[in-house]
C-alpha cells in the first residue's frame, strides 16, 4: 500500500460499510437455533419523502430465479403461483452478520415448513437421524 | 423517485445514466445506513464496487493500490426503469 491515508480509509470502508452483500445469501437463524433458509432477495419501499427503506427479506425459488434472469422468475411465478415465496419483515432481524439472527422461533415463520415436514414425517424414521 | 416497492436484485447490475444519457457504470452493490433504520443511502458502482461485493476488495486494494469504490447518493436517483437507473438533472458523478 503506497498511501497510509488510503490504507486507513480502505480499512474503515471494509469494516464500516453495510451493504446488501451483507444480507443476500445470509443464513437465517431463529431464536431457538434453527436454520430456516437463506435470503434470496430484499424488498424495499420508497416512501412519500423519497426515502428508500428495506421492508422485508424474500426467500424461495422464485426470488432466486429472478437473480439469474427476470423472465425465469416470471415463469416460475406462473408455475408455482407464489406458493413457495416467503417474506420476513426486516424488523424481525435482531442481528445482521454472516448469519441473520431472527427474533422469533422457527414455527413462527412460514419459511422452512417443507424442511420441517420432511424431518418430522420421513427423516425421523431413519435410525440415527437424531430427530 | 416514484413511491412503491422494489426488489433490490432488480436494481443490481443495471446501467446508471445521467439525465442527459451519459453512461456512468453499473450498480454492483447498494449501501445501507447503519442507524437501524435500514435506509438505502447510496448505489455503489465501478470495478472496485464489484470487488467489494465479492468480498475481495481489501485484498485487491492492497495488491493493486486501488481507489475506493465509487458511490452515488440515493438522493441523486431520479428513476429506475427496466434497464437503467436514471440520475436527477444536474447531478454529475
Amino acid at each position: 500500500m503506497k498511501n497510509p491515508g488510503q490504507a486507513d480509509s480502505m480499512e474503515k470502508l471494509d469494516e464500516e460499510t453495510f451493504s446488501i452483500r451483507d444480507i443476500l445469501d445470509s443464513q437465517l437463524l431463529t431464536s431457538d437455533g434453527r436454520r430456516i433458509g437463506r435470503v434470496a432477495d430484499i424488498e424495499a419501499e420508497v416512501d412519500k419523502h423519497g426515502t428508500f427503506r428495506l421492508t422485508s427479506l424474500v426467500m424461495g425459488p422464485q426470488a432466486l430465479a429472478g437473480r439469474v434472469n427476470s423472465s425465469l422468475a416470471t415463469l416460475l411465478g406462473f408455475l408455482l403461483r407464489d406458493r413457495f415465496e416467503n417474506q420476513i419483515p426486516i424488523s424481525e432481524v435482531k442481528k445482521f452478520g454472516p448469519t441473520l439472527e431472527l427474533r422469533g422461533k422457527a414455527e413462527e415463520y412460514s419459511v422452512g415448513q417443507s424442511d420441517r415436514w420432511i424431518a418430522q414425517h420421513i427423516l425421523r424414521w431413519i435410525p440415527g437421524s437424531g430427530i | 423517485m416514484k413511491q412503491g416497492k422494489q426488489r433490490l436484485e432488480n436494481i443490481l447490475d443495471k446501467q446508471i445514466i445521467t439525465a442527459d444519457g451519459k453512461q456512468v457504470g453499473h450498480v454492483f452493490d447498494i449501501q445501507l445506513s447503519k442507524d437501524g433504520k435500514n435506509r438505502v443511502i447510496a448505489l455503489m458502482y465501478g470495478r472496485q464496487s464489484l470487488l467489494f461485493r465479492l468480498h475481495i476488495y481489501k485484498a485487491a486494494a492492497i495488491a493493486f493500490d486501488l481507489q475506493l469504490p465509487k458511490t452515488i447518493p440515493w438522493d441523486a436517483v431520479d428513476a429506475i426503469d427496466r434497464t437503467h437507473v436514471r440520475l436527477k438533472p444536474g447531478y454529475q458523478p
